[in-house]
Order: C-alpha cells, then structure tokens, then sequence
C-alpha cells in the first residue's frame, strides 16, 4: 500500500495536477512574469527595427533596407544610355546598379556624418524639397469648376486679354507749342510735318505695337494713363512733365477684353492654386516655427517678427 | 421516417457536410484567385517592361487592373476615351506624339510615378513656357515680345509645318526663334522639340493647346504653358502604376508603330 502524500511533500507539489495547490500556481506565475520580462528586454535592447530579407519586386535593390525603386534604375539607363531597359546591355545594367548603391550609400553616410546640419547645398535642397512636398496635394488638386467660377466671380479684374497700343511720345519745351501742336496733329497734319514745324522730339521710348504692360513701363504710369485712353489716330492734350511737356499721339490702341469663365479657366486655375500656395506656405511656416523650440538671444529679440 | 427528409438526423448531418465541402471550396477558390493574382502583380513587375505586351497573360492582367484605376483617377482630365482636352492642354494619349520620352512603358511609367510638374522633386519638370506677353521674372530673364514679333514667331512656325505664312514675317519669326524668344532653348533649333524635358516638336500637326489657328498659337506664346500631372507614387500601388503604362501604350499608336 502506498503512502499518500501531504500537500506539504515537496513531490506533491508537481504531481497531482487535479488538485488545486496555491503555491505551485504562485512559482508558475512568477516563472511566467520573468520569462516575459526577459524577452521583453531581450527585444527592447537589441531591436534592429523590421527588415526583409527579400527584394520588393517592384524594387531593384534594396541598401540598408532603403529601396532602389525599379522605375528609377529605368530612369536612370535612359538618362545615361539612352536606352530603354530592354535595349540596354548586362554591362550598362551593372554599371547603373553600381552607380546607384553607390549613391545610396553615400546618401546614407551624408545622414550619419550629419550633412542636412552642415552642407549649404544640402540644405537648400531639403528646404526646396519640403516646400514642394507642402505643396504637392494643391499642385495636383483638381478644384471644381464650381470652386473656380466663384473665383473667377471674384477677380474678374484679372481677366483680361493683355491690350496693345502703338503710341508715339513727342516731347517741346513750351505748353503753347505743344498745344498748336496737338491742334495740328488733331486736324490731319502728318507726324513728320509736325515735328518739323514745331520743333517736336520724338522720345523713342516704344517702338511699335507694344503689349499694354511694356507701354506702361516704357511710358511711365501718367503717360500710360493719358494714352491707353486716347483711341486710334487721337492726339492727347499736352501732358505736363518736369521740364517740358508731352503730345501722345496713338496709332492704335486695342483695349483688354474681359475673357468669360471659359477662356479664363486655365488662368484662373493658376491663380487659384498660387493664392491657394501661398496660404498653406504661410499657415505650414506658421506651424514649424510655432512648434519650435526657439531661443533668441536678447539683443536679438527686437527682430523677431 | 423517410432518410430523404431533411429533419432526419442523418439528413441534417449530411446536408452540413455539403454545406461545409461548399464553403471550403468556395474559400479554397477565393484563396487561390488571390493568390494566383499576387503571383501575376509579382510577375508584372518583375518582367521587363517592354516586353509586357507581348506576354498575353500580362497584358489582360494589366488591363484588368488599369481600367478601374484609369476610370477612378486619370479620366477626369484625359477622357475616358484617352484623347485628352486641348482647350486645357490635356495630351491626347491615343496618338504617337509623346511629349516626355517615346512611349517606352518604362518612360510613362515614370511619368505616372512622379508626375509633371507635381511638387515631387523627381516630377518632369525641368522646363515650362514663359508668358512672352509679360514681364518675365524668373531665373532666365527673357525678354517679353511684342505683339508684332509674337505675330512673326507665328508664322515661322507656320512656315515650318509647309502652312501659309508671310515669308517676310516668318524670315524675322526665324530671327526671333534664335535670339531674343531663345525658343530655340526648349524646342531646339531646328524646331523638333525636346522629348527629355517636354518641349513639343512644333514641326508637325500635333497641338497640345489650341487647334494650332494663328489665335491659338499667339495665346500660347502670350500667356505661356506649364501643364501639370500628379504624382501617384504612394497613391496608386507600384503595380497599379505600371499597369496604367502598359495600358496607356496600349491605346497609343506606339504599340502599332513598335510591333506592327
């Protein structure tokens, strides 16, 4: 006859598993918490982040785990060779491959060696990268036509055929023979006429048929103003200037013509979208600065904005 | 009690039985559909790109797959049809001209990836076209043309297509092209255009605004092109993407001008 044995015997413990025993639940419990701290350390401290040991096939390499993207090895055979991946030789691929590892790992070490802190270039195109990233969604955005009527509604200003004008600026020295002058222009005399009668000078400063903006420039805003006014084969009055005075005469004058929505469309989307740039630009600018730790120095703080 | 009642016991067990074999099949089929998809994106962009068209099995598969993403993302401005919109400078895909590259897959490809003008800084957009008509403010410093000279580069263009144009107006057109318009920069000189940066051959018959009228070209040279396309890297699967390339070779005439 065998002995039973006492729920203190040590061998009981691990022996009669249909019997509740609180001490064997409390060492398996504990075996289990330190079990899993152990792997739960184990993974925290030697984490090497998730890697894949197979190339995407959408991917020609992979370098530290950062793809070389197929359609930019293809991009980049034609811009070396040429050549399409089908024409190009086994030799020009190696030599394609190699060159973009190569860059790859560059790119990598410039990150490690701290580039983006230090390097002017490198700094300046991340600063470009990152403002056209910001961009990118309102540069590819399709706003409805809904959305660009009601900015075309707007700023209908805007749209406008660029007029042109054929404006000759004559400039004399006293207001009574520039006014004889504009008289006589008036009344059919030719320009060569009066410019030899009067003593006019021809300034020169447009020539031709100009588009409304080069006129403006050429002739300044008041003169610009005196002629966009005047229509075809008109002779302004005489237009007082510092030391003398200005006879406009106009061959031809053809104003803007407000474009419909239609016409104006791609226009206005171009409006739209800058308008609509300028706005995340700022607001993005806005949010960066905002949640940066910025410190300035006391003498400095006068120029903050 | 009748076995083929379907309350017997031994109905009940069997009816289970067909039910259960009908869904495993029916799993074991959508398994094995999805599978056999993976396994044909896997090969869609494993193949050469160029030689997709030639394998039947690609090439359906790619269809298949591009239609939806076409309906979905491109033919709001190409058209469900491929032939794009002039009036907005939308490329008509179904032809052989080709703006950037040959109509390689691997070059539309590229374009769809990254897109033109997109704000990526691997878009295609390394040119665009000035507005001549106002003062020009970027990098280049062209001089703006006068209405008068805009008329002549016109009708050099003209005089280069074999059009009716003024000889006098095209002589002085041909000067501007090659000095002071420095059309010549994009489109080079002998007018044929730039398929690395997107200048349009301006020798043929082909307009991507306008219908080529003496009015649409004088509107081009005047307020200036810069069409855009998005970037669909990230948006569209690597998969997606090459599918829409091989189906928009396969709409173009390149297809029948490559494998005639």
């Amino acid at each position: 006859m065998s002995k039973s044995k006492s729920p203190r015997d040590p061998d009981w413990l691990w022996q009669s598993f249909t019997r509740t025993n609180p001490r064997r639940a409390f060492i398996l419990l504990g075996t289990g918490a330190v079990l899993g701290l152990l792997i739960a350390g184990f993974g925290l401290f030697t984490s090497k982040g998730t890697t894949v040991d197979f190339v995407p096939p959408e991917d020609v390499a992979l370098v530290n785990q950062q793809p070389i993207l197929q359609v930019d090895f293809d991009a980049q055979l034609q811009s070396v060779y040429d050549l399409t991946p089908d024409k190009a030789s086994k030799v020009q691929k190696r030599k394609i491959l190699h060159d973009m590892i190569r860059e790859e790992v560059y790119v990598q070490r410039g990150l490690e060696l701290g580039m983006p802190e230090s390097d002017p270039d490198t700094r300046n195109a991340l600063v470009s990268s990152v403002e056209q990233q910001v961009l990118a969604d309102i540069t590819t955005d399709s706003p409805s036509d809904e959305k660009l009527r009601a900015f075309y509604d707007t700023h209908r200003a805007r749209y406008a055929s660029e007029g042109s004008i054929t404006v000759t600026d004559l400039l004399v020295a006293t207001e009574a023979k520039a006014r004889d002058a504009a008289d006589a222009l008036q009344h059919g005399m030719t320009m060569n006429e009066a410019i030899a009668k009067f003593g006019l000078k021809d300034t020169k400063k447009t020539s031709g048929e100009e588009f409304y903006f080069a006129a403006r420039l050429h002739l300044g805003p008041a003169l610009f103003a005196v002629a966009s006014a005047l229509k075809a084969n008109q002779t302004s009055s005489p237009v007082k200037s510092a030391d003398s005075f200005h006879v406009l005469v106009v061959a031809q004058n053809t104003p803007p013509v407000n474009m419909n929505f239609v016409e104006a469309r791609e226009q206005v989307l171009t409006d739209y979208k800058n308008e609509a740039e300028a706005k995340l630009q700022a607001n993005e600018e806005k949010f960066l600065i905002g949640r940066a730790d910025i410190l300035v120095a006391d003498r400095y703080k006068r120029y903050l904005p | 009690m009748r076995s083929d009642d379907l309350t017997h016991p031994s109905a009940r067990t069997r009816r289970r039985w067909l039910t259960g074999v009908a869904v495993l099949t029916v799993l074991a089929g959508g398994l094995v559909y999805l599978i056999y998809g993976q396994i044909l994106k896997y090969e869609l962009l494993s193949a050469e790109s160029e030689s997709i068209p030639s394998t039947p099995r690609l090439a359906h598969f790619a269809d298949g797959l591009a239609r939806p993403a076409w309906v979905e993302h491109c033919a709001a401005c190409h058209g469900a049809n491929l032939r794009g919109d002039p009036k907005r400078g939308v490329p008509d895909l179904t032809d052989r001209d080709w703006l950037y590259g040959s109509g390689k897959i691997s070059q539309i490809e590229y374009t769809i990836t990254y897109g033109i003008r997109s704000g990526n800084p691997k878009a295609r957009n390394l040119a665009f076209m000035p507005s001549f008509a106002h003062p020009n403010d970027d990098k280049e410093k062209l001089s703006p043309l006068s209405p008068a000279e805009i008329k002549d580069v016109t009708a050099y263009i003209f005089s280069l297509e074999g059009r009716k144009a003024d000889p006098a107006a095209a002589e002085r057109g041909a000067g501007l092209y090659a000095d002071k318009g420095a059309c010549y920069d994009c489109h080079t000189p002998d007018a044929r255009g730039d398929h690395d940066i997107g200048a349009p051959d301006l020798t043929d018959d082909v307009w991507l605004y306008g219908d080529g009228s003496e009015a649409s070209v004088f509107q081009s040279i005047q307020v200036g092109r810069a069409g855009i396309c998005p970037a669909w890297i990230g948006r569209l699967t690597p998969a997606v993407i090459r599918a829409l390339a091989v189906f928009i070779q396969d709409h173009s005439q390149t297809k029948v001008a490559q494998n005639p």
